[in-house]
């Protein structure tokens, strides 16, 4: 079946007809919703890459979940369902990475804090051991409490980027500190 | 679902089934493409290399038509002939040369990738049954008509059901 025959079909036919491997009602369903999909996941998130990503995420899952489709219900609610879990999903690991590095962070301040007290020199001297964009980006979350944003557009670079080297940067920096001090 | 979590979905599907359509880059789909529906040659690539490297290493434990390159005593052969003769013994080893490839196929290779086997599955053991001969003929085995039938078929039967019993396994934990 040509994509000429299959572009009158209903989305629940379309998707009967992908469920038995025909790649080309997949096409369809995909011109046909990838759009409001990624305009709901744009509203929601603040970088298009993202929402790009996750418009991905949300067509790779109706593949692998597209056995489980059943034909008396209509397309759209499964498929914003779909869009949902993905997006929460989403909500939910970021939350968790915020959780950890929170946790770092509340692990780290006191420490620096203690070091730069007692020897404001030698503080400098352990930050300075950290690559520069690390440095940079350690000390615009730690001291400016810049968002991951703001820290992006500073050191020209993507938010994961600078979440991760944040991560890195402090990471280095217990390493460097040694135990805290209870 | 609570009342409030059914509100909640209902008011956020009308949004979704009301939301501007945002223009979508053909690139994306694209990619989507290569994930979704990997190129059948480039799988039967990976599956080949897969099949030389353990179609090799397997010989150590069973000698195909009595090739035996890492000199091992003992060989899963032998006692299929005990077992149940000539015959027998031509089927159980070509079960075992192809079930190996795919069950090992199964470890590296992405669900979609099995996805692609699967839909060539005949072709592609029928190539790699074939091809297998051929390289015992060419490394010295002496194949006689009857038992390289039986071996093939045996060779089907092994690829069949470790394709499909892969295949229902991965597409169950996914």
């Amino acid at each position: 079946m040509g994509k000429s025959d299959l572009a009158d079909k209903s989305d629940e036919d379309l998707m009967e007809i992908y469920k038995m491997g025909n790649a080309i009602a997949f096409e369809i369903l995909f011109e046909r919703h990838s759009g409001r999909v990624l305009g709901y996941l744009s509203k929601r998130l603040k970088l298009p890459r993202e929402a790009k990503d996750l418009l991905q995420e949300v067509f790779f899952k109706l593949h692998r979940s597209r056995h489980l489709y059943n034909r008396t219900l209509p397309f759209s609610p499964w498929l914003f369902s779909i869009t949902r879990s993905i997006w929460l999903d989403f909500l939910k690991k970021r939350q968790l990475e915020d959780a950890t590095e929170q946790e770092q962070l509340e692990r780290m301040v006191p420490t620096t804090q203690e070091f730069a007290i007692s020897d404001s020199n030698a503080g400098i001297e352990i930050l300075n051991q950290l690559p520069a964009n690390q440095k940079e980006a350690v000390s615009l979350r730690v001291y400016d409490e810049a968002t991951f944003e703001e820290i992006a557009i500073k050191l020209a670079t993507s938010p994961e980027n600078a979440r991760q080297l944040v991560n890195r940067g402090l990471k280095r920096l217990k390493a460097l500190l040694g135990p805290r001090k209870e | 679902m609570k009342t409030t979590d059914k509100e909640n979905w209902l008011k956020e599907y009308t949004e979704f089934t009301t939301s501007d359509e945002v223009s979508v880059p053909p690139g994306i789909f694209s990619n989507l493409k290569k994930r979704l529906f990997p190129n059948p040659w480039m799988v039967f690539g990976k599956v080949l290399s897969i099949h030389v490297g353990v179609g090799f290493l397997s010989l150590g434990i069973c000698h195909q038509f009595g090739l035996n390159p890492f000199n091992t005593e003992h060989s899963l052969m032998d006692w299929f002939m005990r077992v149940g003769g000539h015959n027998f013994c031509m089927i159980a080893c070509g079960v075992f040369f192809m079930t190996t490839t795919y069950l090992l196929a199964n470890l590296i290779l992405s669900l979609e990738e099995l996805e692609t086997i699967r839909r060539f599955e005949w072709l592609q053991s029928g190539v790699l049954g074939v091809a297998s001969l051929a390289a015992f003929y060419f490394f010295g085995a002496e194949l006689v008509a009857t038992f390289a039938g039986l071996w093939i078929i045996g060779a089907f039967i092994g690829a069949l059901l470790a394709i499909e019993g892969s295949y229902k396994f991965r597409r169950s934990l996914a």
